[in-house]
């Protein structure tokens, strides 16, 4: 009945529900015979959970812990309920974020908010902070006022946001540099006309880039993060690191975390300090694209007198000024040499940059007959260069992307009795997820490497919304071998599109992800969230599936998973 | 003998040898006037860092510093101009990050022509501008003398480009690219991240455009771009792969024609092209700054990852590379045996410690003279491409065809040396059954003397001088070999013989449907727009297609003569759909056609070679959709700067982005 309804689904347009186009629950699939009907959610089924969906269902009674997954779309935000000793709950929350780019994202978070304080009574056991981007923390920002309602019991962050910690320090430094410079990259881009389709693709690339860095109205993400950090009292903010041991849950029996990331790897966050940099030439802190850039802003603003510019190529008092000879209104030098050279190099940059091109000569220095007219005939205007530079912008970017998703807290939750794992990522990129190869536990006399958590992964929150290289693929998925994998992406295909993501999700990452899970991937967008009568496209209960529900009311706000 | 004479000792003997000589006198005792040849103008000669400033920074290798490159005087038409701006480049060196204009170089300033130029130096924007201009015509010129003809910049849309733009100060990065938006090539620069163990002094300044391997690698871009546009076409992983690669090619040969660097390693390493040396890495400063511990790319360490694993253009390239270098490496070891024999007694072992002088001059002599003959190979064979989607496969067999053309007795084995190295690199074609040289070659038509080819050289190269106008039918090709002309006017008739030939061939397509499939075509073809919509249907038994290039090359011929090779691309663009299911995915542009070799020779009219790239083949098509949905970039930069939500749409500057990309991390 269930795979009937997702066939027609296939020939339905994609309904339309808060601003949000939700995918079509047919997909490419292999597994085209079932051997028997899908059976139902079972927590579906009574008509009491279903009109009270808002607040707690209940979970089948040997459902270790529901997940409630918020389908804002591009932005992460997990509610995890453990059921502690004396049988009350202990509460979880994963970020709260969504991305600047979608449209209506503060309206959603506030719904979300409100959800979870329903939900929860206003009271977070735990607020797990991943990392510091937008569609991360930007809840805790717009909804500040409804958070300062809630009582937080601890805040767990990576070690990268320490403000106790120098190499945390340093990398928070450089990153606040970094986005400094593209900030001001891309004013300048925005404030040159008739850029080329190459800057106009960085143009777009870095409002991208940005996008997980500020607000729509240009809030900054420092704010979000330290609203979300204030939260807790100092003694009860957390950072933590691979090399922390794992840990019991306090109240909460049998769930042991351990935390496979952030590396303390200098390298990758651009904090190495080698003994040559402390006395050598330039010594400057700073990522060198970022420096580069910056100083060259700097200059531009007279923040920087001629010489203090450490990343210009020459002495000061080599060359003449551009803009002088750019803007036409500088007087030359008065003193007659000086005035001829000055005018000399005047000529040259009229004659080979700003000005008309000249017509090609002919054999006999005459010029040419032919009539085609010259490539440069009209100025040279097509091959300045006065903003190509900007293009480094775009690897500072890709770097202070990078640096900044691989700082995600990765942590596992091992369910002490049956082995199972679950494992959030926050949005780790390749750095982080290498990185675990090295990281091994002892717990009593047993060796638990992180590999081995991978291999008992039951449940996978896909990393930095379904991209390309937010989950690896040799030292990542392949080691997930349990058939019970099941897997929810926070990820909106069409709002995507709409800023002009290329692959987001990366549809060959998608597929081999349904093929290890055996289909039991849920997306944001998926059409059945959006549906009362909805069904997901797989068996429940399988394995440690115990149980799925979604909102129905407004509009799939949520999905939730009994795991056990 | 001949006896005292008797009279005046200087007056002539009369009738010596000469019948009748005693009637015959001169008509003026006047001698017959003669004077000297005045020598063409001398190279010009510049000094260059012989690698790059890093060279000179360490005491082991500070004697080869620097070198003195000899270019072509550059000033057949005009004096050369501040910048330095000539025939071929204009150095302008404008930076606008740091708001400055370094001032131009004059090379014929009195005083740099008595001393060859500015010595090298790191803080003279002018000496950076020589370099520029001296490596970037050294590299030019190979290419000349390759191919025997003028080079040509690659047009802006169907305008000629003179001169290419070098801004040697444009970037503040880790970066240099040939932009083909611009047809410029721009440099960067950067404070070093090396470190302790580098040559190069932790945050001093590295400048992209002082190390000589990368004004090649940039420059072959542009040259390459200039005789094969569609290259920049990324139609399978091969494409942009070999742009790097034979980049590569080009700036690593180059190291071998400055003896004073072969003759240093050569005597360092007692002749083995096999031990670590300057001579197989590239861009060494420029690797050490951007903190990759050495060369940017050393061609003795092959990399760990196989043909079929590497994705990524330089690494796939660089394979390319490798496959070549091993070929060269066992062409100098064949040469230069018999030298080893003679130096060890026959024993084949040097003895310990240094090897003798003469030894390591002959030695060098043998290898340069090695590398020369490989550099014009791997150029030469441009010509016979294929003009979209190439494979490394293809390019082999473009190197066997084009050898064959040029040399008879392949003595010491190059060609052999070639073929053994592909296939011990994996790059064979991969619809060979056999490998040898006739196989390799390209084949020729079924029938090599069609009808239409007759009379397709015009001998009256004058016809059309006066400003006569030319009949609107007028389809014989024309070449002025014998006049002197400006790149300009080359061009220019470049253009006309394109045009001509279209003429010619549409109407052989008109008459003979059939010969469509023949060159790969299709008929019915649409003629498109720029935004890959249809501009016109053109039903069948018409269609669209463009001869994209006529060129004239020379050959040897058996008998040792130089015969012209004509050289015809024809090539139809389709705009096909990256997903047929779902065209909201876009659209790009599928390319096919021929790459003729003719022989032009009146009476003797002959295809000798045709390269197909059928434009209807599907096989194609699968492979080019696969690269439109997935492009080249890292999956970072594709997933904000990939152009975002239309695949298959080219990048705008493929090779800055190519360029920069090279430090993103990829996907395990």
């Amino acid at each position: 009945m269930a795979r009937k309804t997702r066939l027609s689904a296939r020939k339905t347009k994609p309904s339309r529900r808060a601003s949000t186009l939700r995918r079509p629950a047919a997909r490419k699939t292999s597994h085209t015979v079932r051997t028997k009907p899908p059976v139902s959610p079972p927590a579906a089924t009574p008509a009491p959970a279903q009109a009270g969906s808002q607040g707690a269902a209940s979970a089948p009674a040997d459902a270790k812990v529901t997940i409630r997954f918020y389908c804002q779309g591009i932005g992460d935000c997990h509610l995890l309920r453990f059921k502690k000793e004396d049988g009350s709950v202990f509460w979880m929350m994963i970020d709260c974020g969504i991305h600047s780019s979608v449209k209506g994202g503060s309206a959603k978070i506030d719904a979300i908010v409100d959800n979870v304080a329903l939900l929860t009574g206003k009271k977070l056991d735990v607020l797990v902070l991943t990392h510091e981007h937008w569609d991360h923390n930007s809840g805790f920002f717009s909804a500040r006022d409804k958070f300062k309602e809630f009582k937080v019991g601890e805040v767990w962050m990576g070690w990268t946001e320490n403000p106790a910690d120098t190499q945390a320090r340093d990398f928070d430094k450089f990153k606040g540099q970094a986005l400094t410079a593209l900030q001001r990259a891309s004013q300048r881009l925005d404030g040159s006309r008739g850029l080329s389709p190459h800057l106009s693709a960085i143009q777009v690339g870095l409002r991208q880039v940005l996008g997980f860095n500020f607000g729509a109205k240009g809030e900054k993400v420092r704010e979000a993060r330290d609203a979300a950090v204030q939260l807790a009292a100092k003694d009860d903010r957390k950072y933590y690191e691979p090399k922390t041991a794992p840990f019991e849950l306090p109240v909460v029996p049998k769930v042991r975390v351990y935390v496979l990331g952030p590396p303390r790897d200098t390298a990758m966050f651009g904090i190495t300090e080698r003994p040559s940099e402390m006395y050598g030439i330039g010594a400057e802190a700073g990522w060198p694209l970022a420096r580069a850039l910056s100083n060259s802003f700097a200059m531009d603003d007279g923040k920087l007198g001629p010489g203090e510019d450490i990343t210009a190529p020459f002495d000061a008092n080599e060359g003449f000024d551009l803009s002088g000879f750019l803007s036409h209104g500088k007087e030359p030098p008065a003193e007659k040499t000086e005035r001829e050279h000055y005018e000399h190099v005047e000529a040259f940059v009229r004659k080979h940059y700003t000005g008309p091109a000249a017509a090609p000569k002919g054999a006999n220095g005459q010029h040419s007959s032919q009539k085609t007219p010259h490539a440069s005939a009209g100025g040279q205007s097509w091959r300045r260069i006065d903003n190509d530079w900007l293009g480094a912008s775009a690897d500072l970017g890709i770097q202070l992307d990078n640096r900044t998703n691989n700082s995600s807290l990765v942590l596992a939750f091992e369910f002490i009795d049956s082995g199972r794992v679950m494992l959030f990522v926050g949005d780790a990129q390749v750095g982080n997820w290498l990185s675990w190869s090295d990281v091994k536990w002892t717990i009593g006399n047993k060796t638990v490497t992180a590999h081995d958590l991978l291999a008992r992964t039951v449940f996978y929150k896909v990393g930095h919304h379904g991209s390309d290289n937010a989950t690896l693929k040799q030292k990542g998925l392949e080691l997930m071998t349990s058939p019970h994998l099941s897997a929810f992406i926070p990820t909106n295909k069409e709002d995507a599109k709409k800023v002009g993501w290329g692959e987001m999700p990366f549809e060959p990452l998608l597929e081999d992800l349904e093929k290890r899970s055996t289909n039991r991937v849920i997306r944001a967008d998926d059409e059945w969230v959006g549906q009362a009568a909805g069904q997901p496209g797989f068996n429940v209960p399988f394995g440690a599936i115990q149980g799925v529900r979604h909102d129905t009311e407004n509009g799939g706000l949520w999905v939730e998973l009994d795991i056990g | 003998m001949i006896g005292p004479r008797k009279r005046h000792p200087s007056k002539p003997l009369f009738g010596l040898g000469v019948r009748g000589g005693k009637s015959i006198r001169p008509a003026s005792s006047e001698p017959i006037k003669r004077k000297v040849r005045k020598p063409p103008p001398p190279d010009r000669r510049l000094r260059v860092y012989a690698l790059d400033p890093s060279i000179g920074k360490s005491l082991d290798s500070m004697t080869i510093n620097e070198t003195t490159l000899s270019v072509p005087w550059d000033e057949t038409y005009e004096k050369l101009q501040p910048g330095p701006v000539g025939e071929y480049l204009e150095v302008v060196d404008i930076d606008p990050a740091s708001n400055k204009v370094y001032e131009p170089v004059d090379l014929n300033d009195a005083f740099l022509l008595a001393q060859d130029g500015w010595s090298p130096s790191e803080g003279n924007p002018q000496f950076h501008q020589q370099m520029v201009y001296a490596v970037g015509m050294t590299t030019i010129h190979h290419f000349e003398q390759a191919i025997g003809r003028k080079t040509l910049w690659a047009s802006r849309g169907s305008t000629p480009v003179e001169r290419l733009r070098i801004y040697p100060h444009a970037l503040r990065t880790d970066n240099a690219y040939y932009s083909p938006e611009k047809k410029a090539l721009l440099f960067g620069y950067f404070p070093s991240e090396s470190g302790a163990g580098d040559a190069t002094a932790h945050g001093s300044m590295v400048f992209s455009c002082l190390s000589s391997d990368i004004v090649a690698h940039e420059m072959t871009h542009a040259l390459l771009d200039g005789m094969h546009r569609h290259f920049e076409d990324a139609s399978n992983l091969d494409v942009p792969a070999f742009h790097e690669g034979f980049a590569d090619i080009v700036a690593l040969f180059q190291h071998f024609t400055m003896p004073e660097l072969v003759r240093f390693e050569i005597a360092r390493t007692r002749g083995s092209l096999s031990t670590e040396s300057l001579l197989s890495g590239l861009a060494k400063q420029f690797g050490e700054g951007s903190g990759r511990r050495g060369p940017l790319r050393d061609y003795l360490k092959p990399d760990r990852k196989t043909y079929p694993e590497a994705r990524e253009a330089h690494d796939r390239g660089s394979i390319l590379v490798y496959a070549v270098y091993d070929a060269f490496r066992r062409i100098v070891e064949r040469r230069t045996a018999d030298l080893i024999r003679l130096a060890t007694g026959g024993s084949g072992i040097l003895a310990a410690g240094a090897i003798h002088p003469d030894l390591v001059q002959r030695l060098t002599f043998e290898t340069c003279k090695a590398a020369r003959h490989v550099l014009r190979m791997c150029i030469r064979a441009l010509d016979y491409c294929p003009t979209v989607d190439i494979t490394f496969g293809e390019y082999l067999r473009a190197i066997i065809t084009a050898d064959l053309d040029f040399v008879k007795d392949d003595e010491y084995g190059y060609r052999i040396a070639f073929m053994e190295s592909f296939r011990k690199w994996n790059l064979l074609p991969s619809d060979m059954r056999t490998v040898s040289e006739e196989t390799l070659a390209w084949n020729t038509p079924s029938d090599p003397k069609p009808k239409w080819l007759e009379g397709i050289l015009d001998t009256d190269t004058s016809r059309f001088d006066k400003e006569k106008e030319e009949p609107k039918d007028y389809d014989k090709i024309v070449f002025k070999y014998n006049s002197d002309l400006t790149r300009t006017q080359i061009a220019d008739l470049d253009r006309k013989n394109r045009m001509r030939l279209w003429r010619r061939l549409s109407k052989a397509f008109r008459q003979n449907p059939k010969l469509y499939a023949e060159f790969g075509l299709l008929p019915g073809v649409p003629r498109f727009k720029a935004d890959l919509s249809v501009m016109e249907e053109r039903p069948a038994p018409n269609s669209t297609f463009d001869v994209h290039n006529v060129r004239l090359a020379r050959r040897v011929a058996p008998d040792g003569t130089f015969t012209p090779n004509l050289i015809a691309v024809i090539v139809q663009r389709r705009a096909v759909a990256v997903d047929p299911q779902d065209p909201e995915k876009g659209f790009f542009w599928f390319r096919g056609g021929a790459t003729l070799i003719i022989d032009p020779r009146e009476g003797r009219e002959e295809i000798r070679y045709v390269i197909i790239k059928n434009c209807g083949s599907d096989k194609r098509l699968v492979r080019q959709r696969e690269m439109a949905s997935q492009g080249t970039l890292s999956p970072l930069r594709a997933l904000y700067f990939g152009g975002g939500a239309k695949p298959g749409t080219a990048l705008a500057e493929p090779f800055a982005m190519m360029h920069a990309g090279q430090g993103d991390p990829d996907n395990g």
